[in-house]
């Protein structure tokens, strides 16, 4: 026999409530991590695939992160962030890692000369389009510089969540962001003056 | 000399390079079949309890126990107003319910958000998981076993999820 315990309006609050879906998967419910996958993946895979340029590396972060926290998913207070910040930062660790097995410096302050990046007609061809020349850029940022640009200027992320991905301090991510974008006037600055000599 | 920042000498300023990058990241999406690894990789780590089909057509087909608390609810809801359901995509995706009533009737709320629904929260037998099919502890047995009904204004079941283990 079924006991009605309550009656109440489906709601939107109820749906989506964070801590239910993380109740839910502590207890095992591979529903709920679909659920919150469906929610959650997109913007972790757009931030990873800014931070790596390469789309295998953005989907292993990805899934590294959603496997990680669906074996530990107490390790997310949800008083403490938001759960997206969160993910990303475990695809940030993933990224990270895959930079030290390739031996790549963190803050290698003598970014890549996207300038002389390549010399064919047609590669110069697509340099004058501005925002391919502006991704090349953005990768030959410095691995923080470039993750603060990621997650302010292109993910539109508030300061202080992209300081908790960053796993620094707001001033911190704050001179980052700055640095980053002085760094990119220049690369692109640099880019445009050998368009303009060819 | 050129200013990408301020866009002289014909280049885009940096801002709207910046905007134009964020509108392309904007139609990023994981690949497919991402999901699917994602799923697969959590379960084979760690035993986790997997979406199930067949209890809820038992569930449907069991037929007292629900249909007793459809006649209550129905009865409820001629004494109260019906309420829209949201209609957000999102929203739903992340309510978690496995459609009882046929998909169409399931497609349906999902699709008209004037469609009123409620939500009711039962308590049953716990010996009940086992004949949905779902992990069931013979050791609680006698400890009843939460779970939330989406119901249509009709009083019909479209919907339901269990709560708690």
């Amino acid at each position: 026999m079924l006991q009605i315990t309550s009656f109440v309006p489906w709601t939107r609050a109820a749906a989506s409530d964070t801590a239910a879906l993380l109740a839910r998967l502590v207890r095992g419910d591979s529903a709920a991590l679909d659920l919150l996958y469906r929610r959650e993946a997109t913007a972790v895979y757009r931030y990873a695939m800014a931070m790596a340029g390469d789309a295998a590396a953005a989907a292993d972060a990805t899934h590294d992160a959603f496997v990680a926290l669906a074996a530990r998913p107490q390790g997310f207070d949800v008083a403490r962030g938001e759960l997206g910040a969160y993910l990303a930062g475990i695809a940030r660790h993933s990224l990270l890692a895959l930079r030290r097995v390739a031996c790549e410096p963190l803050d290698d302050e003598a970014a890549a000369d996207v300038g002389n990046a390549d010399g064919s007609p047609e590669e110069l061809c697509v340099r004058r389009q501005g925002r391919e020349a502006l991704w090349r850029a953005i990768g030959a940022l410095p691995w923080t510089q470039r993750e603060a640009l990621v997650l302010v200027d292109l993910q539109e992320r508030p300061y202080g969540q992209a300081a908790a991905i960053a796993g620094c301090e707001l001033n911190t991510l704050r001179t980052r962001l700055h640095r980053a974008r002085q760094r990119l006037a220049e690369l692109l600055g640099r880019v445009q003056q050998e368009v303009s000599h060819e | 000399m050129n200013d990408p920042i301020n866009g002289r000498n014909g280049a885009m300023p940096l801002a709207e390079l910046l905007s134009a990058a964020a509108g392309e990241l904007r139609h990023l999406h994981p690949p497919a079949g991402l999901r699917e690894r994602v799923l697969a990789t959590a379960r084979s780590a760690r035993p986790m309890r997997p979406r199930r089909r067949g209890w809820v057509w038992a569930l449907a087909g069991s037929g007292a126990a629900v249909g007793m608390a459809a006649l209550l609810v129905a009865i409820l809801l001629l004494l109260a107003g019906p309420v829209a359901p949201p209609s957000d995509h999102a929203a739903r995706l992340a309510s978690g319910f496995v459609p009882v009533a046929s998909a169409g009737r399931w497609q349906q709320l999902l699709s008209d958000s004037a469609t009123p629904a409620w939500l009711v929260t039962t308590e049953m037998p716990r010996d009940r998981l086992a004949a949905l099919g779902l992990p069931f502890d013979p050791a609680r047995a006698a400890e009843p076993v939460r779970a939330e009904l989406l119901l249509h204004a009709s009083g019909e079941v479209i919907a339901m999820r269990v709560i708690g283990q």
